[in-house]
């Protein structure tokens, strides 16, 4: 017998654009929380490594809603002001 | 063919439905035992099924649910969280085949699918979550008595083909063109029976108030599906005759501290009035909107109710003072008719806390 699949195919993901970062000495790393305490409870010994680790000059945190999606504002924020993004989340 | 957001305007539907003369399928196949037993074992251990058996999806059954929507097998209606697969006309056919629809409920079952994309559900959170949340599936408009949606006594039961297999179609389809694979993806505690199959239609024949879509802007002659993401059924035993008793009754099933909607300070708590508690209401002068009133008001739960301990999760409550509501307004509570006409048992199902979804229902012309 022969059936057709019901699984679907995703859309082709957008190549980046943006290279890849060899160091993170000097930039500037963002961190999203959508506030679970354990990734608040993280962040600060995050940000802190970071910076004495591996020499990031600057951190910038931000938070996103629990479980709705991030909004092109923070986007946005995150495009002009990071050149690293670490994204924690859970639910 | 790109997303068509209008593809349901009219004249866009015409024309669309001009284009499919003749089903053209493009998904890709596999073959199979001609043994049903067989078959179920395959595609499980594949991971396609809801670990139910399965109609097996031939070319011959989806070219023929595909034919009574007379819409391109490659339309797309929405990408599905979380994978971000494309659901097609034909993929959304494939699993509702396997669901064992009738080729008349795949119009349903679009819609439910278009429903899910829609931004504000944030699918993305409902099929990924460690809570039990289901999408809870309601059908109003002249397609409940056209296809036979049973909104009556039992309707969350079994023994409802409409209901038991479009909400099972739309389960498929979450799974398989959305990704959420049980314990992998789908993170969900422990899950709940209606993650199978959890649709009614609303008995609005039986109900003194309007309809639910109405109140949603939609005419009494449309036909749609509202996706509520729920965390399940509370049966409320209300066998009460005044609106106070019963209202005390189901406040009390309402208020648990730990809905996810108190954490969220958002989505839609839903009630389901039988009949004869809709009648008492309506008799006593209650409108929709006391009631959504007097609910909202009455489940407020003081903050130091609460444990002291903070909670590990993160939460965006909506609060009245020092006191947590169960939604963002009283407005947000939805409340319909459905189940068997005696003033029994009436249900209460948490709300996710997700804004709910809603999407007409189009039906083929001339059907």
């Amino acid at each position: 017998m022969e059936i057709l699949i019901p699984i679907a195919t995703t859309r082709a993901v957008r190549k980046m654009n943006t290279a890849s970062l060899a160091l993170l000495t000097g930039k500037r790393v963002g961190i999203v929380s959508n506030g679970w305490r354990s990734m608040e409870a993280m962040t600060p010994h995050l940000s802190q490594r970071l910076k004495e680790k591996y020499g990031a000059s600057e951190i910038s945190l931000y938070s996103v809603h629990i479980n709705k999606p991030i909004t092109d504002d923070t986007l946005d924020s995150i495009e002009r002001d990071c050149d690293a993004v670490i994204v924690g989340l859970a639910n | 063919m790109a997303l068509q957001s209008n593809w349901h305007e009219p004249a866009i539907f015409i024309m669309v439905s001009e284009m499919t003369k003749q089903t053209s399928l493009a998904a890709a196949s596999i073959h199979v035992d001609d043994d049903v037993e067989r078959v179920f074992d395959d595609l499980y251990e594949r991971g396609w099924t809801d670990g139910l058996p399965v109609i097996p999806p031939t070319r011959e059954r989806v070219a023929r649910m595909i034919d009574y929507v007379q819409l391109p097998a490659d339309l797309q209606i929405a990408e599905m969280a979380p994978k971000g697969g494309v659901a097609t006309v034909e993929n959304i056919a494939i699993n509702a085949v396997m669901a064992g629809c009738r080729p008349e409920y795949l119009p349903v079952v679009i819609a439910a699918v278009e429903a899910l994309a829609q931004p504000q559900f944030s699918l993305l959170g409902v099929q990924t979550t460690t809570n039990p949340a289901a999408p809870f599936i309601l059908i109003n408009g002249p397609i409940r008595r056209q296809i036979d949606v049973h909104g009556g006594r039992g309707a969350l039961g079994p023994g409802w083909r409409a209901n038991a297999t479009i909400g099972r179609a739309v389960r498929l389809a979450m799974l398989n063109l959305g990704g959420a694979i049980p314990a992998e993806i789908d993170k969900a505690t422990l899950g709940f029976p209606g993650k199978y199959t959890f649709c009614m239609a609303e008995q609005e024949e039986e109900s003194p108030w309007e309809p639910f879509h109405t109140e949603q802007g939609f005419n009494r002659e449309d036909s749609t599906v509202t996706i509520i993401a729920c965390q399940g059924t509370q049966s409320v035993a209300a066998s009460y005759l005044t609106p106070e008793s019963i209202l005390r009754m189901l406040g009390n099933a309402m208020t648990v501290w730990g809905t996810n909607s108190y954490n969220k300070g958002d989505g839609n708590p839903t009630v389901i009035l039988t009949p004869m508690h809709a009648k008492i209401f309506h008799d006593a002068g209650w409108s929709k909107a006391r009631i959504k009133e007097w609910l909202f008001e009455h489940t407020k739960v003081p903050m130091s109710e609460l444990p002291l301990e903070p909670r590990l999760m993160a939460h965006h409550r909506m609060m009245d003072g020092d006191r947590i509501c169960i939604c963002k307004q009283a407005a947000d509570i939805v409340v319909i008719v459905g189940g068997a006409p005696e003033a029994y048992h009436l249900a209460f199902l948490a709300s996710y806390g997700n804004p709910l979804a809603i999407a007409r229902i189009n039906c083929p012309v001339g059907r």
